[in-house]
């Protein structure tokens, strides 16, 4: 039977993320720039009402507008190559409103790939399907490497790769589609490099994959080997520093490793009460730049102690495992890939811009969904949580 | 491919009908292998902020503390300097002397350029560039003019900041400046009392923790730890700075009226051994000491020695009718004025055939001096001048402080014996020979010089220095003695021009040949004048030395060229420090004369609580009597500053305003009329004066109540009179 219930638990996991959120910009942002408070409250209030809006659209609605959106969103991405504003060129302005159109494309690719991977022709079993597929998750993918923001850039193919994952794509097929990209990004290190052509070697022999296929295969990775240094000089070198500097922070502590090292000493001072809101000697002495934005994490860390974090991370994951459980749940295979599509962005986005925090992986300049100070992120995010939430509501009820 | 694999989700006949039953297992085996990487990488986080939050936090912060802690040290005030009063000798002027800005707290830029602009006249465009600068603090002015500083603090504006700047400054300048001394650029003590008690006057320093942004900026926060800084302890000197300015007036007068290269003076109690005023001319201003030279900052008085004259003469004198060696009328012969000595001829300025001891003293023979000097052995006159304090420090604990020279017995010639009576072949400082004077005007007692009563170290134990006895060097009785024959040589002999009229001054002269210091022997027509003298010389209150060195306005003699001086300084004191000391002995019931041996000098507990005045006797081993009803003391039996036998019992009056507004009425007699004056209006009364100088009777009398506002009426009269 069908019938609308409403999705309460996670309009309510939004509204507390969105308070400690709150408060976290609110103390980075005391003693440096409290304007940009008030700021962020207008975003979260357009937020709110987006998510209530995406809500209550019928979903035949979104379904009409997924192609669309996101040929509007690839032509933004293309203009923003030429035309983009701000410090680092990522933003489109118009009209005094400046937005970040690789917020967007998480979004748009969600509804894409929805879209596409729900025709009931599409089998991902077919070489066929799986190139378009790659074609539609590719494209905002590599206009945003052109920006170039390689922490935005990686959270689509993470997305496009799980829903597709959850539609039936085969495991080969991800880890042959993925992995050039995997030794692209390992190949800043060579130990990395050296661990994830090792797995991947294990993974063809346990998969038994043809020679054919593999000879192919190698030869993807090893021209994708190739390729990365040279893309990785597209990068500006303050980039490719940081893609390594968390290995080692020490080795720069002025330089490359002075967010992660400021971010650690944040959070790890902040023990297991925190020193109080407000009370923060790093967050308002303002010794780490970007705090309100990038490194908000270490805010709730410092002040807030292991209590606020791990609260925060209980509430994230709640979230997050709440919408795959619920993608489970609903009818429509739309939905459930809109759903999976959310989920998945929110995990890797919480999963990166907190390691990057604790100083587990590369300074990427990922946003903490909901926490991080930014117009862009946030009402995207609330949008996206909105379908969702509508989509959850109208699942299937046991009983 | 796996079976799985087949039944893919997204694949329902219709996008909104329901969905196939065999999807679910597919879709749950998918769900379970997220679930898992997400429990894992979910897990793995929080594994990591254990890590860094629970288990390595110490170093963490550890690494904050160090960021954003900063010690600084607090600076103490430094400690004052009293003189015997009360008066600040030194002031702390906290100034604001340079203004500058953080251009990145500034938060309207026009306009504070437009304000600082005003106040600072610095061109308002100068000041909006600076507000653009990349910079921490951009400085706008330096050694603004005084006021100029507080008024932009008084601004108030983002952004900008004046800082302080502590400065030592010497109210009364180079009046006691040798004493006082100064500091150096870092507030250091550099000279004098500044110096010699830098460890009392420093203080000691504290030092807070400031929370530090990350561009350096701090910030006080009351709950971090903090020591306090302990201020300096203040000094109270000996030096009565009426005394120091009057002693210093006349003497540099003296120093231009003789065209002398300097001159030296220094006035104690004798009683006491306390210095009431000690300088050397030229004098110097501490308040810019290196506008004068290392000489003028020295306090010759004590760090440089002369030949003293006929003024040592009191030693032989006093040491052969010590020891009863000649009587006072005793004939000598005076040889005609030329007595041969081994190879030389000692001469007396006028020739006589010959003298009594009496009559010898007050013209100042040097052929009976040295004739009584020769009635002792040498080591015996050798004895008696280090008894009297000659040839060592007189260990007042100063700078530069010298002992003088005094040749060893085995050193003297045939002649040395009648030389160093007679004042030549000994160097001396003027405050040896204070002190030496000073036994003979207390009744025979070598006491210590006291420059400093009181001190309380930055703890807060206060040190009181009282009057130490060295030795006795002298029978009252040949005290007494001596007293008269300087009498006499104010009276009748060479120290004519010391006398006041109705005051019995007591004095000696000295007139001393210069060595020269190239061709040894002495110079042609250099002298050093000099007299030391006493007043009143039945009960010596106050000891004036003064020293004029190679005077060269025509006169030499230390009775036309520093007796003149003696006498203004004590006449000048007697006008304006009518001191309560002058006591007659009926009115005290002790013997004016009495040794200042097992005395404590009595501090004013005038205006002290009950308690307070208690506590203070009791520190001194003084018994109290207390009478009266009131909150604080208005009379004291003993007047503040007098010598009073340990163990004594002080009668305190307690008075003051109580509740209904009514009064004690406070005894001023015997009080400076401006003191009375002060203490009267202090407690609302009204005083109505007849006279002036020293309050001699008082209506209505001590310790009686009275409304607040009731006249009361003084009778004063000047010193001079007051004593008889």
């Amino acid at each position: 039977m069908r019938r609308r219930q409403l999705e309460w638990p996670i309009p309510l996991l939004i509204v507390v993320l969105l308070v400690i959120g709150a408060l976290a910009v609110y103390s980075a942002t005391y003693s440096t720039a409290p304007s940009l408070f008030s700021r962020q409250l207008i975003y979260i209030g357009i937020g709110l009402v987006l998510f209530v809006a995406a809500a209550l659209v019928p979903e035949r609605y979104v379904q009409t507008f997924a192609y669309p959106t996101f040929a509007m969103t690839l032509v933004l991405l293309v203009l923003v190559l030429f035309a983009g504003t701000g410090p680092t060129g990522r933003w489109l302005g118009v009209g005094g409103v400046h937005v970040q159109p690789s917020e967007l494309a998480k979004l748009a690719l969600i509804l894409a790939v929805a879209q596409y991977l729900s025709d009931k022709r599409v089998d991902l079993r077919h070489w066929r399907y799986v190139v378009i597929f790659a074609v539609i998750a590719g494209a905002p993918f590599a206009l945003i490497v052109l920006e170039p923001d390689l922490g935005t850039s990686l959270v689509l193919p993470v997305i496009a790769g799980t829903m597709a994952y959850w539609a039936g794509l085969p495991l080969l097929v991800l880890v042959l589609v993925s992995s050039p990209l995997a030794v692209m990004l390992a190949s800043v290190n060579p130990l990395t490099l050296t661990v994830v052509i090792g797995l991947l070697i294990v993974f063809a022999y346990w998969s038994g994959i043809r020679i054919v296929l593999a000879v192919i295969w190698g030869t993807l990775i090893g021209a994708a080997g190739t390729m990365a240094p040279a893309l990785l000089e597209r990068l500006h070198p303050y980039q490719r520093a940081r893609l390594t500097a968390f290995i080692d922070p020490e080795a720069d502590p002025l330089g490359a490793g002075y967010q992660l090292i400021q971010s650690k000493v944040a959070i790890g001072s902040g023990r297991f009460w925190g020193k109080g809101f407000l009370e923060g000697s790093q967050t308002q002495g303002g010794f780490l730049p970007e705090q309100h934005t990038d490194f908000i994490f270490s805010v709730v860390g410092e002040e807030f102690g292991f209590v606020g974090t791990a609260l925060a991370m209980v509430l994230f994951w709640t979230l997050i495992i709440r919408l795959f459980w619920l993608a489970r749940r609903v009818e429509s295979p739309f939905s459930r890939l809109v759903l999976v599509g959310v989920a998945s962005m929110f995990g890797f986005q919480v999963l990166v811009n907190v390691g990057m925090a604790t100083g587990m992986m590369p300074v990427t300049g990922l946003p903490l969904p909901l926490f991080s100070y930014g117009g862009s992120s946030m009402i995207i995010s609330l949008l996206a949580l909105g379908l969702a939430c509508g989509m959850a509501s109208r699942r299937r009820v046991h009983g | 491919m796996s079976e799985r694999n087949r039944h893919r989700p997204g694949s329902p006949p219709a996008r909104r009908g329901p969905l196939a039953p065999m999807a679910a297992p597919i879709r749950s085996a998918r769900l379970l292998a997220v679930f898992l990487v997400l429990v894992l990488l979910g897990a793995l986080t929080v594994y990591r902020l254990v890590t860094i939050q629970l288990v390595q936090h110490r170093a963490y912060e550890q690494r904050a503390d160090n960021q954003y802690r900063d010690t600084r040290e607090l600076e103490p005030e430094r400690g004052m300097i009293y003189d015997r009063r009360g008066c600040a000798l030194v002031e702390n002027l906290t100034s604001y002397r340079s203004v500058g800005i953080h251009p990145d707290e500034i938060v309207d830029a026009r306009g504070t350029a437009e304000l600082l602009a005003e106040a600072l006249s610095v061109p308002a465009e100068e000041i909006a560039r600076a507000c653009e600068k990349q910079s921490d603090f951009v400085y706008l002015a330096r050694e603004v003019e005084p006021g100029t500083g507080e008024r932009v603090q008084r601004l108030n504006l983002p952004g900008v900041e004046v800082l302080k700047d502590t400065k030592r400054s010497y109210p009364y300048g180079p009046i006691g400046g040798q004493v006082v001394g100064h500091v150096t650029v870092d507030n250091e003590g550099g000279a004098g009392i500044e110096r010699v008690r830098d460890h009392i006057l420093a203080g000691t320093p504290g030092w807070g923790v400031w929370q530090k942004d990350a561009r350096g900026r701090m910030q006080f926060d009351p709950s971090y730890p903090r020591r306090e800084p302990v201020d300096g302890g203040p000094v109270t000197l000996a030096i009565d700075i009426d005394a120091q300015a009057i002693a210093q007036e006349e003497l540099a007068a003296a120093v231009a009226r003789n065209q002398a290269a300097c001159g030296m003076v220094v006035v104690t109690r004798p009683l006491t051994g306390e210095i009431l005023a000690i300088a050397s001319c030229p004098e110097y201003d501490p308040n810019r000491p290196a506008d004068a030279g290392f000489a003028a900052q020295k306090n010759r008085a004590l760090t440089d020695v002369f030949e003293p004259g006929s003024t040592f003469k009191i030693v032989p004198f006093a040491a052969v009718l010590e020891r009863k060696l000649a009587a006072l009328d005793e004939q000598i012969d005076c040889e005609q004025g030329a007595w041969r000595v081994a190879d030389r001829v000692i001469r007396d300025s006028h020739s006589h055939d010959s003298l009594s001891v009496r009559e010898g003293f007050a013209v100042s023979s040097n052929i009976l001096t040295g004739k009584l000097a020769s009635l002792m052995t040498p080591s015996q006159f050798y004895t008696v001048i280090r008894d009297f304090g000659f040839g060592e420090e007189t260990g007042l604990d100063f700078i530069g402080e010298v002992g003088g020279l005094l040749p060893e017995p085995d050193e003297w010639s045939g002649v040395t014996q009648a030389n160093l009576a007679m004042g030549q072949g000994i160097a001396v400082t003027a405050l040896q020979l204070a002190i030496a004077y000073g036994a003979i005007a207390n009744g025979g007692w070598l006491l210590r010089p006291l420059l400093i009563l009181s001190e309380r170290a930055p703890g807060g134990t206060v040190t009181r220095y009282t009057p130490q006895r060295i030795r006795r060097v002298l029978m009252p009785s040949t005290a007494r003695v001596l007293r008269k024959l300087m009498v006499e040589v104010v009276e009748h002999g060479t120290g004519g021009r010391a006398q006041i009229p109705g005051v019995t001054v007591a004095g000696k002269t000295g007139t001393a040949e210069k060595p020269d210091p190239v061709n040894g022997g002495y110079m042609d027509g250099r002298y050093v004048s000099s007299f030391a003298g006493f007043l009143p010389a039945h009960r010596p209150e106050w000891l004036v030395v003064v020293v004029i060195d190679d005077p060269r306005g025509g006169t030499y003699y230390g009775g036309s060229v520093a007796a003149p001086v003696v006498r203004a300084i004590m006449h000048r004191l007697l006008v304006t420090l009518p001191r309560t000391e002058l006591a007659t002995p009926a009115e005290t019931g002790r013997d004016p004369r009495a040794l200042p041996g097992n005395h404590v000098m009595l501090p004013s507990l005038l205006a002290s609580t009950h308690g307070e005045a208690l506590a203070a006797l009791a520190g001194l081993e003084l018994e109290a009597n207390v009478i009266g009803d009131g909150p604080v003391v208005v009379a004291q039996s003993a007047r503040p500053g007098e010598l009073v036998n340990a163990g004594e019992t002080i009668t305190l009056t307690l008075g003051g305003r109580s509740t209904t507004g009514d009064v004690v009425v406070p005894d001023v007699r015997r009080l400076a009329l401006r003191d009375a004056l002060a203490e009267l209006t202090r407690r609302g009364l009204q005083p109505r004066v007849r006279g002036s100088g020293t309050v001699v009777e008082q209506t209505p009398p001590p310790g009686e109540p009275a409304a607040a506002g009731q006249v009361c009426e003084l009778v004063a009269r000047p010193l001079v009179e007051a004593l008889r």
